[in-house]
């Protein structure tokens, strides 16, 4: 699998799709600062994580679904899973190699999230002084983690849905789940229950994370993601293995 | 015999279509093997279970001898062109080799260069793939099948949609990589003109089922010009034959069914009384001028244009 890791790898971080979708992401994050410096603070509003943790983990799901998808569905289009599969390597270890590098994926726009965010804070004076740096570091890594089980949410569809329908499939799954937690929250934001159902969704984990202290039960949330994120593996190998390629 | 490939009885059921019915076939080494059928038939279902982009619903397969856990490992000495060549299109073809060398584990990007000149594009530089004519993607697609230096190449109708030039350098890199290099080659087409000037055995494949096998001078044979007479005893027809100077399997073929084979240009007027003299009936004669076509035809079914 390590040849295959390879060669996703360099192909992947080379393609121009994905260095695109860097670059709108980064720019939509600085946008969305110098958007919200214009605006009128309330009280107890922090501008700064409504940026990193508002808009930012509301597009980065986004950006990494279309990413992931036009560029493992390329391998579809352009016949290039042939050429995996004829040398011989598993369905296994082609799922395991788009998986880690969809990760990598992942971290990376994750860091673009990070450096975009604190850069055009600075440059546009936004005020972090009560930024606290434990609780936004803890509350970064549990939206990473949060973001990988997406990830993985993300691969299965691409895996599945063969070519670049899986784009639109991504697509519709992540903003009808971003709707229906909307709505459903409406009604329910106070159970129990639907703060638990929300811990497996980072669709529904808008306004969980902020820079000044840490999410409630971060391991949990953690946990509940990360456990979508590997039955959704398990059921995208399991499926992929038995499908009849073209 | 060695064979590359053998498979017993496979078959391949998709919802409402039965794509394979109990294929079997055998792929001697070093021979180039000409898989004929019509549009539908099955040759690409095949191609696409050998290379495992899909499984059989029965029967099974043997490559090198290995099959079931270990395929993969035999799978590796293959190279493939299945349907269309697999290429990145926002790749160079020096990209695209790269990238399957990286697949593939080879460290060293040394034979790229050989490999694009073996097919003819050593002169693309930075020109993506998928501003590449159909004749050269065809030719890098096979470069990239070469990628892993196989001794077993599966092409699936590589000269559909190419110019005759582009016809042409494909069929002399297919007699090329199996003369110099002792590849065998598995190439399915329709094309059957094209097929005779490459192929040293044929499958004819009709509806999932291999119609018939046979080596390329059987085909020859059976398209040879002839004479049919269908006899009351083809000894002694035989022996009539043998008076008049044709001599056994050289000019004439004897069938079980009572029928011989001329290959010559009897003289009927002599033969007739030469089985007569040899107390030998003849029930009818029918002249043969098989083209391959007629032939392919023949053993598919529809009208043979005699």
């Amino acid at each position: 699998m390590t040849k295959l890791i390879r060669a996703d790898m360099i192909r992947m971080f080379r393609s121009r799709v994905l260095r695109l979708m860097m670059l709108l992401f980064a720019g939509l994050i600085v946008l969305e600062s110098a958007i919200v410096t214009g605006d009128d603070v309330e009280a107890g509003e922090n501008l700064f994580s409504s940026v990193i943790f508002g808009m930012g983990s509301m597009l980065l799901p986004m950006f990494v679904s279309v990413g992931i998808c036009l560029i493992i569905g390329a391998e579809f289009t352009s016949g290039g899973i042939r050429n995996k599969m004829t040398v011989g390597h598993k369905r296994e270890s082609i799922y395991g190699s788009w998986l880690i590098c969809s990760l990598a994926i992942t971290l990376a726009m994750t860091v673009i999230l990070v450096i975009a965010s604190f850069a055009s804070a600075l440059v546009f004076g936004i005020d972090m002084s009560d930024t606290n740096a434990k609780a936004t570091v803890i509350n970064l890594l549990v939206m990473l983690v949060c973001d990988m089980g997406f990830t993985a949410i993300i691969v299965m569809f691409a895996a599945l849905f063969t070519g670049v329908k899986s784009v639109a499939v991504a697509f519709i799954y992540n903003e009808s789940t971003m709707m229906i937690f909307a709505l459903v929250g409406e009604v329910y934001k106070n159970s129990e229950v639907y703060k638990l159902v929300c811990r497996f969704f980072i669709q529904a984990q808008n306004g969980f994370y902020s820079t000044i202290q840490t999410t409630d039960t971060p391991w949990l949330t953690a946990l509940c993601s990360g456990s979508l994120g590997v039955l959704a593996t398990v059921a995208g190998i399991v499926s992929f293995r038995r499908k009849d390629l073209k | 015999m060695e064979y590359v490939l053998k498979t017993n009885a496979l078959c391949k059921q998709y919802k409402n279509f039965k794509a394979l019915n109990g294929l079997t076939m055998n792929v001697p080494k070093g021979s180039i093997y000409g898989f004929v059928g019509r549009n539908g038939a099955g040759k690409t279902t095949l191609i696409r279970i050998i290379c495992g982009l899909q499984f059989a619903t029965q029967g099974g397969f043997e490559l090198y001898g290995q099959s079931g856990e270990n395929i993969n490992e035999a799978r590796r000495r293959v190279g493939a062109v299945v349907e269309t060549p697999s290429i990145f299109p926002e790749m160079t073809a020096e990209e695209n080799l790269k990238h399957q060398f990286r697949i593939i584990g080879v460290p060293s990007f040394e034979k790229v260069k050989d490999l694009l000149e073996l097919v003819g594009l050593s002169d693309t530089g930075k020109k993506k793939a998928k501003d590449f004519s159909l004749g050269m993607r065809q030719r890098l697609g096979i470069a990239i099948a070469l990628c892993g230096d196989p001794d077993f190449l599966i092409l699936d109708e590589p000269i559909n949609g190419l110019d005759p030039q582009g016809i042409i350098e494909v069929r002399e890199l297919i007699l090329k990589l199996n003369r110099e290099r002792n590849i065998t080659v598995l190439i399915s087409s329709h094309i059957l003109d094209e097929l005779s000037k490459l192929a040293t055995h044929y499958g004819f494949i009709d509806k999932g089922t291999l119609v018939r096998e046979m080596s390329a001078q059987e085909l020859n044979d059976a398209c040879r010009k002839c004479v049919t007479l269908n006899v009351s005893d083809t000894g002694a027809a035989a022996k009539a034959l043998e008076k008049l100077g044709y001599a056994a399997d050289m000019t004439y073929k004897i069938y079980n069914d009572g029928r011989i084979d001329v290959f010559a240009q009897p003289n009927i007027t002599q033969l007739v009384h030469a089985l007569d003299e040899e107390d030998c009936e003849l029930i009818t004669v029918k002249e043969h001028d098989e083209t391959l076509e007629g032939f392919f035809i023949s053993l598919v079914g529809g009208d043979s244009h005699d």
